[in-house]
This record gives C-alpha cells, sequence and structure tokens, in this order.
C-alpha cells in the first residue's frame, strides 16, 4: 500500500503550510530518511523525509501549493502502485488524536513525515539577553557560528528597535570655513555676553528728504548716526576683556553682509570722522568688495560696533547677537510709511524701527536706550550728521 | 588545600634561565633551607637524566638517592617517609610510568590522612617529567595529569614558565598535602626570568597569562606557549584573545575561568592530554554548569585524540594540538 507524505503540523498554531520545494521529482526512488521536500510554515522552513522507501509515485501539492496540515502531500509505493488522485477531505488532527485514543497505531503505521529541522541555534548568552530586552530570540537573524544568534545579533537587534527612526537627510553639508567661523563666534557671543535688545522707532521723513538731496543711502546716515553717538556715549564702544571694561579710542563700524552662505563683516573704519560722502562712498567700496569675495583681512578686522540690517527683507524687529567682544549691535530694520500721531493727528510718516542687542556686562539699560535715542535724534535731524 | 600566600621575592637579581634550571634551583634551596627534604628516583643521583637534580647528590650526600627501576617502590617510600615527619621529593622519571604506582598516589598518599582520622601529613612531592617530546614514543609521550583530578587528596600542579615552576615546587615542598607535579619535558629548555633567592607561588591561583577581551583560551603547562602563539597571531586579525594559565589543576581556579568566560563569552579549552574524561572535558562542564548564560557559542576543545603516540614525527604533531589548530578553533567560535 502506497504510503502518504502528509503537511506535517509544525506547530499549535499552524493550520496549513506551503510546499517550498520538492527535493525528488515524481518516479524518482527515494529512501527512507532522505530529504524529500521543503515546508514552510509562518515561521520556518521544514524538510520532510521520506517516511519509507520505494518511489515518490505522486506529487498532489506542488511547490508554491498550500496544504491543511495532515494533507497528502504525495504518495511512495511500489512501482504500478495505485495512488488517489487527490484529497479533498484533510483529516484534521482532532479528529486523529481520537482514531488514535479508540485504536492505538501500529508500529508499522506509516509516520507523517519526520521533521528533521533544527531547532535555531541561539547562544545561551543571546538568549538571556533577548529574554532581558523582550524580544523573541526566533526571530532575529544570527551571525554566529553556524549561523548561530549571538549577544551582538541581539544588541543589534535591541539598537535598532530602540533608535529613533532616522529623518531622511536630503544632503549633508560639513561646515565649511566661514560657515564654523559664524558657528563658533555666535555660540561664544550667546553663551558669554548676557544679550538685552531695546527698540526705537524713528521718524524718517527729514532723513528721507535729505538722502535724497544728497544722493546718499539710508545706511550711510545711520552709519554717520551711529558713529556720531558712540563717540558721545563711548561705553557702547566697547568690550569686556578679562575683568576690564576696554573703550576704544576709534570708532570702527562693522557692516553686516549677507553672502550666498554666511555673512561677513567688513569694518568701515573711523566712521566718526569721515563725512557722509566719504562714507558713502568707503562703504559702497566694501560692500562691492564682500560680494566680490575681495576683503582682505585688514578690512574684516578691528570693528568696536556693528551695524546689521534686515529691513529689505521687511524685518522690523529682531535681537541681533553680539559681535564678540563688541558690547553693542545695531539692527536695521525696514522703512516704510506707517500712521504716526503728530499734533493729535495721524499722519502717514516713513518709519525706520532700530533694534539694539548691548552686553550687559558693560552696559545698562538706561544709558543704552540714551545711545539709541540720540541715534534716533540724529537721524530724525540730519543735518547735525553734517554733511 | 595547600595555598600558601605568595611570597614576593627578596630584593635579588634577576636571571634569565631554563625550566629546568628553576627546577634545580628550588630543590638546592629547599634541602638548604629543611634537611628533611631528600630526593629519591632513577638515575638522579649519579647523572641526572633531566639534570635537574645535577650536582646535588655531591652538595647534599645521602640526600638524592637512586632506586631500582621501581616506580611503586619510589612513591611507595616516599609515601612512608613523608608519614614519618620527612619532606621526600619523589621523581618518576618518565612520566607514563606513573601508571604503576597508582595505588601508592591514590589508595595510599591521597587517603592516608583521611583513614587516620588527621594524625598524620603527608607532605610530598612526586615530580613528573610529563608530556610529549620528539620522537618518544608510546610509552614515553603522555600527559596523564587529567588522571590525578579525579582521585581525591591529591594535588595537581602543572607550571608553565621557569618562575612558576621553581615557585611553586617551594610551595608544594612546604605543605602538608602530596602533591603531583608535572614538568612538560617540552618545556624543560624555555628560559623565562627567575628571581635568586627565596620567593613561593601559591598553588591555585591562575594566571592571566595575555589579557583579552573576544574569546578566552584556558590552558597550562605546555599548551600555554602555543595558546599564546596562537593569540598573538589573532591579535594580527582582530581579535583580542585571553589566554588563561591555569597552573594547577588541583585546586582549580574556577573563579578566575568563570571571570574570564563572563568577560568574552567565548571559550577554547587546550590540553595535552587526551581528549576523552580529560581535564578539558572537566573545565568545559564546569564551565557549561556554572556560566551557560554568559556564552555566546558553543564551548570548544582541544586535546590528543586516544591514540598511542606514534614515533613518527609528522604523525606525533598530527596527535597533539598545534598552535595552528588553536588558532582555527577560535576563530570557530566567531
Amino acid at each position: 500500500m502506497a504510503i502518504k507524505v502528509g503537511m506535517p503540523n509544525l506547530g499549535h498554531t499552524m493550520e496549513e503550510g506551503t510546499v517550498v520545494n520538492w527535493l525528488k521529482q515524481p518516479g524518482e526512488a527515494v529512501t527512507r530518511g532522505e530529504p524529500l521536500a521543503e515546508v514552510e510554515s509562518d515561521k520556518v522552513v521544514f524538510t520532510i523525509e521520506a517516511p519509507a522507501t520505494g518511489l515518490l509515485l505522486r506529487v498532489l501539492v506542488a511547490a508554491e501549493g498550500v496544504a491543511k496540515v495532515g494533507q497528502a502531500l504525495g504518495y511512495i509505493g511500489a512501482a504500478g502502485e495505485r495512488v488517489p488522485e487527490a484529497e479533498t477531505t484533510p483529516t484534521p488532527t482532532a479528529t486523529s488524536a481520537v482514531a488514535v485514543a479508540v485504536q492505538p497505531p501500529t508500529p508499522t503505521a506509516p509516520p507523517i513525515g519526520r521533521l528533521s529541522a533544527e531547532r535555531a541555534r541561539i547562544s545561551p548568552l543571546a538568549r538571556r539577553l533577548a529574554q532581558e530586552h523582550g524580544l523573541d530570540p526566533e526571530q532575529l537573524t544570527g551571525t554566529g557560528p553556524r549561523g548561530s544568534v549571538t549577544q551582538e545579533d541581539v544588541l543589534a537587534a535591541v539598537a535598532a528597535a530602540t533608535a529613533a527612526p532616522a529623518l531622511p537627510i536630503a544632503e549633508r553639508r560639513p561646515l565649511r570655513a566661514m560657515r564654523r567661523t559664524i558657528a563658533q563666534r555666535m555660540t561664544q557671543s550667546w553663551q558669554q555676553a548676557p544679550h538685552v535688545t531695546e527698540m526705537m522707532e524713528v521718524d524718517m521723513a527729514a532723513a528721507d528728504q535729505y538722502r535724497a538731496a544728497q544722493g546718499l543711502a539710508y545706511t550711510d546716515l545711520i552709519v554717520a548716526a551711529a558713529a556720531r553717538a558712540l563717540v558721545e556715549h563711548p561705553h557702547l564702544n566697547a568690550a569686556l576683556v578679562d575683568d576690564a571694561v576696554e573703550i576704544y579710542a576709534v570708532v570702527n563700524i562693522g557692516l553686516a553682509v549677507a553672502l550666498e552662505d554666511g555673512l561677513v563683516t567688513p569694518v568701515l573704519r573711523d566712521a566718526a570722522h569721515h563725512s557722509l560722502a566719504e562714507i558713502n562712498q568707503l562703504r559702497r567700496a566694501l560692500v562691492e568688495k564682500a560680494t566680490k569675495g575681495q576683503l582682505g583681512l585688514d578690512d574684516l578686522a578691528g570693528g568696536t560696533f556693528t551695524i546689521t540690517n534686515l529691513g529689505a527683507e521687511g524685518v522690523r524687529y529682531f535681537t541681533p547677537i553680539l559681535n564678540p567682544p563688541q558690547a553693542a549691535i545695531l539692527g536695521v530694520g525696514s522703512i516704510a510709511p506707517r500712521a504716526v500721531v503728530i499734533a493729535g493727528g495721524l499722519q502717514a510718516r516713513p518709519t525706520l524701527d532700530l533694534s539694539l542687542t548691548f552686553d550687559h556686562r558693560v552696559v545698562d539699560g538706561l544709558p543704552a536706550a540714551r545711545f539709541l535715542a540720540r541715534i534716533k535724534a540724529l537721524l530724525e535731524a540730519p543735518g547735525l550728521l553734517g554733511g | 588545600m595547600t595555598t600558601a600566600e605568595m611570597t614576593a621575592p627578596a630584593q635579588t637579581a634577576v636571571r634569565t634561565i631554563t625550566f629546568r634550571d628553576a627546577i634545580r634551583e628550588a630543590l638546592l634551596e629547599e634541602m638548604q633551607r629543611d634537611p628533611s627534604v631528600f630526593i629519591i628516583g632513577e638515575c638522579i643521583e649519579l647523572r641526572s637524566a633531566w639534570r635537574t637534580t645535577k650536582d646535588l647528590s655531591l652538595m647534599f650526600p645521602g640526600r638524592v638517592r637512586d632506586t631500582p627501576i621501581s616506580e611503586a617502590a619510589i612513591v611507595g617510600a616516599a609515601v612512608g617517609a613523608a608519614m614519618l615527619g620527612m619532606h621526600p621529593v619523589a621523581e618518576v622519571m618518565i612520566g607514563d610510568f606513573v601508571t604503576t604506582c597508582m595505588d601508592e598516589l591514590v589508595n595510599q598518599a591521597g587517603k592516608m590522612r583521611y583513614m587516620f582520622g588527621g594524625q598524620t601529613d603527608l607532605p610530598m612531592v612526586v615530580r613528573i617529567p610529563t608530556g610529549m617530546v620528539k620522537n618518544g614514543g608510546a610509552q614515553h609521550s603522555q600527559t596523564l595529569e587529567s588522571w590525578f583530578m579525579h582521585a581525591p587528596g591529591l594535588l595537581v600542579a602543572v607550571p608553565s614558565t621557569p618562575y612558576d615552576a621553581k615557585g611553586m615546587l617551594k610551595t608544594a615542598l612546604r605543605g602538608r598535602d602530596p602533591v603531583l607535579f608535572f614538568e612538560y619535558k617540552m618545556l624543560y629548555g624555555i628560559k623565562g626570568d627567575v628571581p635568586e633567592g627565596d620567593y613561593t607561588v601559591p598553588l591555585g591561583q591562575a594566571r592571566i597569562a595575555r589579557a583579552g577581551t573576544d574569546a578566552t583560551i584556558i590552558t597550562w603547562g605546555s599548551m600555554t606557549h602555543k595558546a599564546l602563539a596562537a593569540a598573538e597571531t589573532l591579535a594580527a586579525e582582530g581579535r583580542s584573545v585571553e589566554v588563561v594559565d591555569l597552573r594547577t589543576l588541583v585546586p582549580l581556579d574556577t573563579a578566575a575561568i568563570l571571570r574570564s568566560v563572563e568577560k568574552t563569552h567565548r571559550v577554547l579549552v587546550v590540553d595535552e592530554g587526551y581528549r576523552p574524561a580529560s581535564a578539558g572535558s572537566e573545565i568545559a562542564a564546569l564551565i557549561a554548569e556554572k556560566a551557560f548564560y554568559a556564552l555566546d557559542a558553543p564551548i570548544k576543545r582541544l586535546a590528543s585524540p586516544p591514540v598511542p603516540k606514534p614515533f613518527s614525527t609528522p604523525l606525533e604533531l598530527a596527535t597533539v594540538p598545534q598552535t595552528d589548530d588553536i588558532v582555527r578553533t577560535v576563530r570557530e567560535l566567531f
């Protein structure tokens, strides 16, 4: 009688399995215990060994085919032996158990197919670690001796499970020299100096007329106003060096110029002693050099105060970070017509918003406010800036 | 257990001398120190086969005694002398023939104190030149120290360096228990730093011959040197291998073994003796029992196959673990 090769039961939860591959072809001779077919449950691949010696008479479930537990996958028997075409009613496990209870199997009863698959190789250390981390070591891929799951595999799985999902990175740009300098100096400034920013609105109606008449830019007036005000308020033209406040004897105004990837601060030297026309000329030369990347070290060194301008983009107020070791920096906002109360009535006046950040270790709030008010006064009466 | 504290050598010169000279120096100094120390054996008085007792018979007349060729008589006499307060050193010239005095060792020496209710100590040392040297043949090449791990009451010393040989032999001679002192013939010619004068090395304390983090080789005696050479090769491959030199098999420094396995999680035991029921088997079993959950790979063993040692050089080399075997087996742990 032909012997059935059945889908083995590979675990309590298994109801059906898939034939991965037949290792023998129909008609081929097989020896009892020889690997016959590979089947797969939802967890592992097992090799079915031939339950008897003979010919593989028929394959009922081909590779990729699914069969219930106990269902015939094929038959082994003698040449010419008749075998069923197909098995439509699989034998449920429970029924088998009842049958066994009623009629114990004889020693000659053919086995359904012995499992030769090995238990997953997991090192004791790996098993212990996996348990500690609540992982199922059976699910891990082993890289140790003979494919065993080792400590390293468990730790890798733990790391993978606990690592925050990495955000996709579009591009990674190592810091170039300028960016690195900016990063380092801004961090240093932010960490060392207690920053306070004061803001003030300036009526630019007079400055607007003056500028147009003289062929100047607003910035020229602002540089001149700041320079003149610094002469009168020297404690803002200063730096904290070690245990002393050092007040500079010159007024060198750094102008922050935005570049493609960063900014530079060329220095307009001795600004207090230049006329507006000279300031205009010097400033334009510096900005041109800056945008062309032609600034030398001389152009960049020696600033005592900095002006930074975001007005062109519509920013009104902001909180500039000090350019260390300088004690103050002036942020320039946008100039635009705004409703201003004049003599009890509303007027549209061109106004400018200034933001002054200072190092509170060097200067207190009131003197800083007075300095800022002086700049405002100079800009609102530009004639005081002297040609 | 005879586990004397390690005593630091006094401020004396350190020379580089051979293992055999270190043994001879220990014997000489102990004979000077203690008149109850004497030596009996074959071919030790008129000439010294291993040169470990060279000239001692001239320096200590009557205290170095040649005997007829009977290891049973040598060891039996030593047992009796030890019971009566002497400190005999019995030499079994060819360690393979320790089998002829098994009764004297296993049934007499190891059990005397117990059977006589503690009325006697057995302060004796049996020196056993052992192991393979070139073309020794089947009866002059064996390493049988593991047999005595099996017998209660005997201490088993297996030094690997000249320093340990001198310091451990002194400790053995000053103890109360019979000590089987295995001297690997292969090591007699190796040199090492040995202080002049008195110092001791305790029995029962393993030595980290080389520190490492990735795998442990546990070994002793002659194999220590092959393990160290293998560790050097493996270091070039980026594997950090620790070599634990046990120094004694009884007492066995289980703490040192387990400490190293807990650290590296991989272990190879290298044993010159026959593989079945060997010292290596015992150590592997110990690790499996006590450090199972520290293991990241199956315990490996290397030992001699249970065949008579062939006389032919290539076959002889094939029957004892070699450095290449150790390297290959450590690789299999990963």
